[in-house]
């Protein structure tokens, strides 16, 4: 298999990674609801980190979260997903693993 | 069909504001950490925010996207696909005996898909040294 192969493979492990969290959100309301919870907190620090505590902070916030956590969760929450297996480096790990398990060397 | 385009439409215009704030919030933080919170800030912070978030948006929206992606280390998963996950395979089907030993006919250069190979280059290297220092005939 070439290198477009593997890529293309590799791309539709991250897509069903990106499908399962709305897949789970949905199947599961108590993870809804939990991960629901985490968005928002990770959203109010986030904003409050870059613009201290006042309330300017909360409307800012009220804001984002009434777009990323209320209107677009299931579009947000696999973004986020994929953002935190970034950050940990972990992307990397499924990379290299769906490579090899792919048949690549 | 004018259902999903109604929800791509909404989506676009949805994530602009949410990727303005995040700019605002970016030159907000810029400004509070250089100038402080006095009024000089908030008017720097006011200019620079019209210029940067109403102005002159279709530039630096993009730009500040990139900066994002940039600062998400999207960077190393491009790194991973394109050099990393070939590791090992050089190109042209040599094999790491023929790296180090090079290939009859000159062509004993050989190109690695990855920036980090597996040391045959300094294997080769120090065997070239080890050849130079004791000679053609030794």
């Amino acid at each position: 298999m070439n290198d477009r192969g593997f890529i293309l493979i590799i791309l539709g492990v991250f897509l069903l990674i990106a499908i399962a969290v709305p897949v789970i959100m949905l199947v599961f309301p108590p993870a809804n609801i939990v991960f629901r919870l985490i968005l928002i907190f990770t959203i109010f620090m986030t904003v409050r980190s870059y613009i201290g505590n006042g309330v300017v902070s909360i409307i800012v916030s009220a804001v984002l979260i009434y777009f990323l956590v209320f209107k677009w969760v299931y579009l947000f929450a696999p973004m986020y997903i994929l953002y935190i297996l970034l950050g940990m480096q972990f992307l990397s790990v499924i990379i290299w693993g769906t490579f090899r398990l792919a048949g690549g060397h | 069909m004018i259902y999903s385009l109604l929800f791509i439409g909404e989506l676009l215009a949805d994530a602009n504001i949410v990727i303005k704030i995040f700019a605002f919030l970016t030159i907000a933080s810029f400004m509070k950490n250089h100038l402080g919170t006095s009024p000089m800030a908030v008017v720097a912070m006011a200019g620079v925010g019209w210029f940067i978030l109403f102005e002159f948006w279709a530039f630096f929206g993009g730009l500040f996207v990139l900066y994002l992606l940039l600062l998400f280390g999207v960077s190393g998963v491009l790194i991973d696909f394109f050099f990393v996950m070939p590791s090992g395979q050089p190109q042209g089907g040599q094999g790491p005996e023929e790296i180090i030993h090079g290939k009859p006919g000159g062509g004993d250069s050989p190109r690695w898909k990855s920036p980090v190979n597996s040391g045959a280059d300094v294997a080769r290297r120090m065997k070239q040294s080890q050849i130079m220092r004791r000679g053609p005939g030794g």
